[in-house]
């Protein structure tokens, strides 16, 4: 391992304390600057309508219910965060990045930008797998249940916790082609070995799948295992290319 | 406590013919069955939560000549759990039904419904398991005590239970909805209300015991009906710190668990003395 900071010039490790406070800072001034802008976009568009169309079938045209009479403020700023969130994400990214790569050295630079914006992607796969689909099926299946005798009265607040958890569950464990992507570029895991170990790895999806889904038995589980294990031949396959590409460099560059 | 400490003796000297390893894998394989039945029971409750059955018991017409026509059946028998629940709580609604405020709610009600009806339906085994680990830990008549132990304590439960549900429940909200009905309108979430009334018929329930403990103490010779009477006073007191701590807090619950768990109090008093009349107590081993 080579110390901290030498590739790139001879910064003494204070400094470098000090580019990270100031890193953080903008970007702690980026994330309240959006969320400032997210509050605006909120009020002006209708945010909420996206994420309560799914449900909105299910409603028998009356609305989502609030509980509390400061609901709708909170609702609102919660809603600005996560837009504040969303839109400073690429800045905060790219500081981690700036503040990251002098520790790096060229191939391992040319490894870490592509999967970045793969992961983008794939995370906004997921989300949109579990918001087209997983969301609506989830939600007949669950309210489909006792109509005799049972009515609903949804409140927003129950409604979003249902919802964030599905979109980012969804969103994070598609990222697993990213993580064996870079576990297989730094030599932890080679193609061979998540070939072998392909029914422990679709076992471990099912549990997983099972584990973070809302409660059904099936099809929900079924949604995220069928794509999570796709995902899984298709980081093979990657895996094989970054190994291929890898030995085809010239070996000085990797010792 | 003399006679705690001879039953503990007990335990250990009469389990001599098995070594303790040896019991410990029996309770195992009983766990590992029970959970096995538990899971099976569960699987049978859901289907029956989802699904409700409506039972039709024909209607049997017997002609027994001179004592008349006699008529049987013809019954409708809901197996609609969670319709049964609701029921006490129905005539306040104004015609409508009860609110969940979760999307996925519905969906977790009907799992924990299962469950419920998992455990009822599983519970005679259960206890035939319990039985199993225990008797050979007994003396010939200790054991005696252990099958009408067993059968008192389930219809204790299930009395309590029944009281619960078409006594105590009904007065319950009929005491706690009865304020302020001027200014505020019901919209009542079903998670709440199960977890008022389960919370109600597990302390019924249990609370309904009262007499097994009691009769098992005085044959086991542990307390006296003379020591019973002579404590009445604390007794009292005890049962209604526990009434206020397991009963829904309102004071309508309270007075309503208390009130027949003393009246049994005084009937196992009774009960015992009659039964010691008849039998002595079981005395504690000797050396203990």
């Amino acid at each position: 391992m080579k110390p901290f900071g030498t590739s790139s010039g001879e910064m003494p490790f204070l400094d470098h304390l000090e580019e990270l406070r100031w890193r953080i800072l903008w970007s702690l001034v980026a994330i309240v600057l959006f969320t400032i802008l997210g509050f605006l976009l909120v009020t002006q568009f209708d945010v909420l309508g996206i994420l309560v169309a799914p449900i909105t079938p299910f409603l028998e045209g009356t609305r989502l219910k609030y509980l509390s009479p400061t609901e709708p403020f909170f609702i609102t700023l919660k809603l600005a965060l996560l837009v504040g969130l969303l839109l400073a994400g690429p800045i905060v990214v790219y500081q981690l990045w700036a503040f990251l790569s002098p520790a790096l050295n060229s191939s391992e630079k040319r490894a870490i930008v592509p999967s970045l914006y793969f992961g983008l992607v794939l995370f906004m796969a997921g989300v949109a797998m579990a918001y087209y689909i997983a969301l609506p099926v989830t939600l007949q299946f669950t309210m489909g249940f006792q109509t005799e005798s049972l009515e609903q009265s949804i409140v927003i607040s129950e409604y979003l916790s249902v919802v964030t958890r599905l979109l980012l569950a969804f969103g994070i464990v598609f990222e697993m082609p990213v993580v064996i992507l870079l576990l297989t570029f730094l030599g932890l895991v080679t193609p061979e070995f998540l070939a072998e170990k392909r029914r422990h790895a679709i076992a471990l999806i099912t549990v997983v799948s099972a584990v973070i889904t809302p409660g059904d038995v099936i099809t929900i589980t079924l949604m995220m295992m069928i794509p999570l294990a796709l995902l899984y031949e298709l980081s093979i396959t990657l895996a094989k290319l970054v190994v291929r590409k890898r030995n085809a460099e010239p070996a000085t560059q990797r010792s | 406590m003399s006679a705690v400490g001879g039953l503990v003796d007990g335990f250990r000297a009469r389990s001599g013919e098995k070594t303790f390893l040896d019991r410990l894998d029996d309770v195992r394989g009983r766990l590992i069955a029970s959970l096995v039945v538990v899971t099976v029971t569960t699987a049978i409750g859901f289907y029956l939560a989802a699904w409700p059955v409506t039972l039709q018991i024909p209607r049997w017409t017997f002609d027994l000549g001179a004592l008349g026509i006699r008529q049987f059946g013809g019954w409708t028998i809901s197996l609609d759990v969670l319709r049964h629940f609701i029921a006490p709580i129905e005539p306040y609604l104004d015609g409508e039904r009860l609110k969940y405020l979760s999307p996925t709610d519905p969906f977790f009600i009907t799992l924990k419904l299962a469950l419920c009806i998992g455990l009822a339906l599983a519970l005679p085994y259960l206890l035939r398991q319990l039985w199993a680990t225990l008797t050979p830990l007994m003396r010939p008549e200790e054991r005696r005590l252990v099958g009408p132990a067993i059968f008192g304590a389930v219809g204790l439960f299930v009395m309590g239970w029944l009281f619960c549900y078409f006594f105590a429940i009904p007065l319950m909200l009929q005491f706690t909805m009865g304020f302020q009905a001027g200014s505020l309108e019901q919209a009542i979430v079903i998670g709440e209300y199960l977890k008022l009334v389960l919370r109600m018929l597990v302390a019924f329930g249990l609370a309904f015991e009262l007499p097994i403990v009691i009769l098992l103490g005085t044959l086991l010779g542990i307390v006296t009906p003379e020591f019973l009477i002579a404590k009445r006073r604390h007794a009292i007191a005890i049962l209604t710190v526990v009434s206020a701590i397991v009963t829904p807090p309102d004071l309508s619950s309270l007075l309503l668990l208390m009130l027949p768990v003393w009246f049994l109090y005084e009937a196992s008093i009774v009960l015992s003395r009659a039964v010691l009349a008849r039998r002595p107590a079981i005395p504690p081993l000797p050396g203990a």
